[in-house]
């Protein structure tokens, strides 16, 4: 009987429902596109400046400061490159008598190295219950070198950071880092070890 | 120490200012044909969704992070939307990953290796005259157990299957290199030299925007005939 019916509908030339009008037309977009990047300012460079403590084996800490340069290639990789100048001080040989540096007791020692950054920890810190800012932890690791007295020695470097963004293009970074490099600063070649402890302010370009 | 705080003071207030200089500042707007657009707080996956921005509404564009947009809803809400979601849902398509890479005109980069029997690291800056062409300038320096070295070099890289993930290159060029021998050696003397570069090796595009390099070239000096060969992993940025 059902089945009867169907066949006198199928046989029947006239739609059941006239449809013309009633819903849009239906057919998808499927075809593949080649999506540009829109042409919107870019805050992908990094450009900032920093000070802190560096601590030199053998010889003491002392102050710091440098430029920093990063390129931010993916939300989480990004590569930074520092320039950084610092005093090195005789002071502790001095007081046993053994003057290293002449009479000025000092001389300046500076370091360029070129590293690899993953944010490995994205978030927000709330300062406040009104104020919270967007917050990255980050690990660092390279190489460069560290330049005394007309001689460089190469230096691999590892690291932790914190950065937080105040605005989309101001941050505040706190990092500390360790590099390792073979020294002749006593004369006799060994392995030192510098660790620095930095807090720069950056601006995103 | 006065001048160092009144330097860096100077420094700080024109990095400052210079970001305002350097903004470019195109407004571009866009409609949204899905169903909606997940809004987040700031440019990254792991910050919180917002807001939605749905069907038929249009958007400011105002800038972008790394694969992140910045976005301003009709309502005046601002957020930061992905460039992949952007793409699906403003114009119902999936990048095309390979072509954006292929498109990008600079590159800039870092890596590190052996030089001879020393270690080395370069960085490197890189135009792409021609998508298979670039000419690269190099800063590299090479630290030994006698003497450390400062190499400037341009170079031209040809690419061979700049389309594809894994692409094999070439590489020609030419340089100068300053030797600077340990100071605690006899009759040392700084020394120039000219240095011809030649070398290949293998580009691998794990993500639009990065590029992952092995080289191997070889550094040969005329005056006096010496072969230097460098080995090296770089990472490099893929941009403009």
């Amino acid at each position: 009987m059902l089945l009867a019916s169907i066949n006198s509908h199928a046989a029947d030339d006239a739609p059941l429902f006239d449809l013309s009008g009633a819903l849009p037309d239906m057919s998808p977009e499927l075809s593949r596109r080649d999506v540009a990047i829109p042409n919107i300012d870019a805050l992908d460079i990094e450009i900032g400046l920093y000070g802190g403590m560096l601590n030199i084996e053998d010889f003491g800490a002392n102050y710091t400061y440098g430029v920093s340069g990063f390129f931010h290639i993916t939300e989480d990789v990004f590569v930074n490159a520092n320039y950084g100048r610092s005093q090195i001080k005789d002071d502790t040989f001095r007081r046993l008598n053994l003057p290293l540096f002449g009479e000025r007791g000092k001389r300046t020692i500076s370091d360029l190295n070129f590293l690899l950054g993953w944010n490995f920890l994205s978030g927000e810190m709330f300062w406040s219950r009104q104020y919270a800012f967007t917050s990255d932890l980050y690990l660092l690791a390279g190489a460069g070198s560290v330049n005394f007295d007309d001689e460089s020695y190469f230096s691999v470097m590892g690291g932790l950071g914190v950065k937080i963004l105040f605005t989309d293009w101001l941050a505040l970074r706190f990092e500390a880092k360790i590099s390792e490099y073979d020294s002749s600063f006593l004369g006799y070649e060994k392995k030192s070890h510098n660790v620095d402890v930095i807090t720069g302010i950056s601006v995103f370009y | 120490m006065k001048y160092t705080y009144q330097r860096c003071l100077f420094l700080l207030s024109t990095l400052i200012a210079s970001h305002f200089f350097c903004g470019v500042s195109i407004a571009n707007e866009a409609t949204v044909k899905s169903e909606f657009l997940e809004v987040f707080t700031a440019a990254g996956r792991g910050y919180p969704v917002f807001f939605v921005v749905e069907n038929g509404e249009k958007f400011q564009l105002l800038k972008r992070k790394t694969d992140w947009i910045k976005i301003k809803s009709k309502q005046g809400q601002e957020g930061w939307i992905s460039y992949n979601d952007y793409a699906s849902s403003v114009y119902l398509s999936k990048p095309n990953i390979r072509k954006l890479s292929v498109s990008a005109k600079w590159e800039l980069g870092i890596s590190a290796g052996r030089f001879g029997s020393d270690n080395s690291f370069t960085a490197s800056a890189g135009y792409y005259i021609k998508p298979s062409v670039a000419f690269q300038t190099e800063y590299k320096k090479v630290i030994g157990d006698f003497s450390h070295s400062n190499l400037l070099s341009g170079k031209f890289m040809f690419q061979i299957f700049r389309d594809k993930v894994i692409s094999p290159f070439i590489s020609l060029g030419l340089g100068v290199m300053e030797n600077t021998p340990r100071q605690s050696l006899v009759n040392a003397k700084k020394e120039q030299k000219n240095l011809f570069i030649g070398g290949g090796g293998i580009n691998y595009i794990p993500y639009k925007r990065l590029n992952m390099r092995f080289s191997v070239n070889n550094y040969y000096i005329n005056k006096p005939e010496q072969n230097y060969l460098d080995f090296r992993f770089g990472i490099y940025a893929l941009f403009g």
